[in-house]
């Protein structure tokens, strides 16, 4: 063509319209299907139990929905979508030892909380509120399952939720008689009854094997003198005999660590994350947001370490304190394992309360990360307190923020 | 402050605001249907029209012709209050002053027409003469051809050509950009228009430029589109702002945005029925259509006599019409007649059984914003009547461009909000300035 061409730059994302034909139906049925990777995960992973409390609260959920949604005479096809959406999104934060009444009264208590998440105006919204409650609820939940809680906080999870332990490595041996995938949890917390470390919680022959699980990620082609380890990696890989070939690492990304259903693999999460990003139901920068803000603060978070002598010390920028090798793993681990990439990519990207600008997004998941982060290294035996106690205070500042009681979006 | 529109509670459906289908219906990104077919000259004319003397509702022509005239085609019908003429379609007998109805915009008016018998178009050939003689006219003859052509350009009003070159005139304007993008989904008209009038829409572009004191002159295309325009682009010294994407409705606010600042933009159909009209080619005074919609089996654009029944023109269709587009449209009455208002016709179902659900804060209303408006905040502000906080959040730069209501999942028609909030936010203002005078 003739003349001067002068190209705009696009205004809008490049593709135009991307969504024109997108309806609210199915992006809660795509929501619905990405949690069902981090969830059959944990199938695999738990076992029979875990899929039975995934039934027990999808079943409330979508319960609830029919018979209240019936009597509102709201039930068309989308809010039964809805309503599985918020059944997985609740059965992910489950423990697979929890109570099973407990398992359908929090399914349906997530879509009655959704339903509130309408518009109108008194004083104080509701929505505002139930989120408040949302976080006593699992705290509830939490006690009622003390014994998931317990042995969370001793056994799952991963590398240090408190305590990086610094241990001369080259004594490690392997562990024998591991055990296989889709042991019953419950069974697994009777295992090591031995004499337990009142600090580790954990008896010698796990403290060992926990310590080796970093051996191979510290210097490379000699066994290095430290390692940073946690002191749980509980449930082991059928390749539980390699244990000093990286084996951590793996048991991160594959899922073989205890605890909620919806964080037994790092990669789960992120393939059915990415997918989310994919078809533009999250923009990357929240999760990102949360992944730098947990990164951070796990970086400047004081760790308390353990010699070998049985003394302990407490130490600010843990991640720096033993050299970079052995500070990137750890906070390699915080980041990777735990809550916080489920939380990165599924809790936080919660829409109803997400921000809408991209920058809120970002300033949103840097707050959560931190809190997130916070909540880990403060309270492991409850890694989501800091989490939702986040969501919560971002409800009820954007209400003051724009001045009324509704959790708007900023 | 409460509002009233939240208490008419007519936002059940996107039917039910002020007839647009907003929101509610799953629209084709691109107007492909009627894309590639040829542009026939004009369409079999009926026996009889039914010219309207006014073409935005509002202001009416005085009629300056009597029952049993004989008037050709550009001659006038009647005169506007300020200048400006009202000419006859085609040629024909003068019949009596009937009542008619047209649709524009939002709204479908009953108002005066000259009814016309014994039509038949003037004798015309495909080609601009070589050497159109308006090319050596000076800018003061161009000035008053032109205003006396009978054409109208639409924009946020539709203003006679005449008055809005004397208002290009008094502004700052330093170029004339004339757009060729469509503004409504299904829309081709300007695109066929473009490729099959070329040579027509320069000429015309030219002698509107000169007309108005303009020396520059840019087209603005789909960047897309930019092969379709090889006889256009053979004219010399034009240049092209090729834009890459594409708002469900190109209204004069997103042109502004595209063209910069200082730009006069001028429809591409009016600069080819300027042309045309400058060199004594054009057909008859009317409307360049597309007529086309999930009901219609031949999608076409056709160029339609003012005053064509809405019947006729989409006959080989079943079901309902929309006239003026998917977004911006209104379920129009077989009966209602063209006026220059009319671009889109589209034979289709309204939606049924489509209701808006509550916004599930996807957040796609501001990806797609050109405005960059957090488009859910300003849609939680007109469901709450927040008025005061949807201004803080900028709610006036909206473009009105459709985009949101386009994209929303929730069906929400968030445009027709936006607009809404605007216009609450007006009256709040002034209702202020009173208070304080
Ligand atoms: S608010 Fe909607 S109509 Fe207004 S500019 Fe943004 S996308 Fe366009
Ligand atoms: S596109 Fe619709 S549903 Fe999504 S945030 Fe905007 S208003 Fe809400």
């Amino acid at each position: 063509m003739s003349g001067t061409i002068r190209t705009l730059p696009p205004t809008s994302p490049p593709g135009g319209l991307l969504h024109g034909g997108e309806r609210t139906m199915k992006i809660y049925r795509a929501w619905t299907l990405a949690m069902a990777l981090p969830l059959g995960w944990s199938v695999v992973v738990f076992g029979w139990r875990a899929a039975w409390m995934i039934i027990a609260c999808l079943a409330g959920a979508m319960l609830t929905q029919h018979v209240v949604g019936t009597m509102r005479g709201r039930n068309s096809e989308t809010d039964q979508w809805r309503a599985a959406r918020w059944g997985a999104g609740m059965a992910l934060l489950l423990y697979a030892t929890m109570p099973t009444w407990l398992a359908v009264l929090l399914g349906s208590g997530a879509v009655l909380a959704g339903m509130l998440d309408e518009k109108y105006e008194p004083r104080i919204h509701p929505a505002v509120w139930v989120r408040v409650l949302f976080v006593a609820m699992l705290g509830f939940g939490g006690v009622l399952s003390w014994n998931a809680v317990t042995t969370m906080q001793t056994r799952g999870g991963v590398l240090s939720r408190d305590v990086l332990v610094l241990g001369d490595v080259t004594r490690s041996t392997s562990l024998e008689g591991q055990r296989s995938w889709g042991d019953d949890p419950r069974a697994l917390a009777k295992v090591s009854t031995g004499r337990r470390d009142p600090l580790l919680g954990c008896d010698a022959v796990e403290q060992e094997r926990l310590t080796m699980t970093l051996a191979p990620l510290t210097a490379a082609g000699e066994s290095p003198r430290y390692g940073a380890v946690g002191m749980n990696a509980d449930l082991e890989t059928p390749h539980g005999d390699a244990l000093g070939q990286a084996m951590a690492m793996r048991d991160i990304a594959f899922g073989v660590r205890y605890g909620m259903l919806g964080e037994v693999s790092a990669i789960g999460i992120l393939l059915a994350g990415l997918f989310l990003v994919y078809r533009g139901y999250v923009r990357l920068v929240l999760p990102v947001g949360v992944l730098l803000g947990a990164a951070l603060t796990a970086t400047v978070w004081p760790v308390q370490l353990l010699e070998i002598d049985g003394a302990t010390s407490w130490h600010w920028f843990g991640a720096f304190y033993e050299g970079a090798d052995v500070g990137l793993v750890y906070v390699g681990y915080h980041i990777l394992g735990g809550v916080v990439m489920m939380g990165a990519f599924f809790l936080a990207t919660e829409m109803r309360l997400r921000p809408i600008m991209t920058r809120g997004q970002f300033y949103y998941g840097a707050f959560l990360g931190v809190m997130m982060m916070g909540g880990q290294l403060l309270f492991p035996a409850w890694p989501l307190a800091g989490l939702l106690a986040g969501m919560s205070l971002w409800s009820v500042f954007c209400a003051i923020r724009l001045g009324v009681s509704q959790p708007m979006k900023l | 402050m409460n509002l009233d529109f939240l208490s008419a509670g007519g936002y059940d459906a996107g039917m039910t605001f002020g007839g647009t289908f907003e929101g509610s219906v799953n629209l084709p990104l691109h107007r492909k249907t009627a894309m590639r077919r040829d542009v026939p000259v004009a369409v079999e004319l009926p026996e009889s029209l039914r010219v309207p003397l006014c073409v935005d509702g509002k202001r009416s022509a005085k009629c300056v012709v009597a029952p049993g005239d004989v008037v050709a085609a550009g001659e006038p019908l009647g005169e506007f209050s300020g200048g400006g003429y009202l000419v006859a379609p085609v040629s024909g007998i003068v019949g009596e002053i009937v009542r008619t109805e047209i649709c524009v915009g939002r709204g479908c008016f009953e108002v005066d027409a000259v009814e016309m018998h014994d039509l038949h178009y003037p004798t015309s050939s495909a080609e601009p003469s070589p050497e159109p003689e308006s090319e050596s006219r000076t800018s003061e003859e161009l000035f008053e051809l032109l205003s006396r052509a009978g054409l109208f350009v639409r924009g946020e009003r539709i203003t006679e050509l005449g008055r809005w070159m004397s208002h290009i005139r008094k502004s700052k304007a330093t170029r004339l950009v004339v757009s060729l993008l469509e503004d409504e989904p299904y829309a081709s008209s300007r695109h066929a228009v473009a490729a099959h009038f070329g040579k027509w829409v320069a000429l015309g572009a030219r002698a509107i430029a000169k007309a108005c004191g303009l020396d520059t002159i840019e087209i603005l295309v789909d960047a897309s589109e930019l092969s379709a325009y090889d006889e256009l682009a053979a004219e010399a010294g034009m240049s092209h702002i090729a834009v890459e994407v594409k708002f469900p409705i190109a209204t004069k606010r997103l042109l502004k945005q595209f063209a910069g600042r200082g730009s006069a933009i001028l429809d591409g159909i009016v600069a080819c029925q300027a042309g045309q009209s400058l060199c004594g080619e054009l057909t008859c005074r009317g409307s360049v259509v597309t007529v086309a919609g999930e009901n219609q089996n031949s999608p076409r654009v056709i160029l339609v006599p003012d005053g064509m029944a809405l019947r006729d023109i989409v006959a080989d269709a079943a079901g309902p019409m929309i006239a003026g587009g998917a977004m911006r449209g209104q379920l129009a009455r077989e009966t209602a007649v063209t006026s220059a208002g009319l671009e889109l016709l589209l034979s289709m179902d309204p939606p049924r059984n489509v209701s808006m659900e509550a916004c599930m804060s996807c957040g796609w209303c501001r990806d797609h914003c050109p405005a960059k408006l957090n488009v859910s905040l300003l849609n939680d502000c007109f469901e709450l009547g927040r008025i005061e906080v949807a201004q803080h959040h900028g709610v006036e730069q909206c473009l009105d461009c459709g985009a949101c209501s386009y994209v929303c999942p929730s069906r929400l028609a968030l445009r027709a909000r936006m607009s809404e909030l605007i216009e609450a936010v007006r009256r709040l203002r002034s209702a202020i300035g009173r208070d304080e005078q």
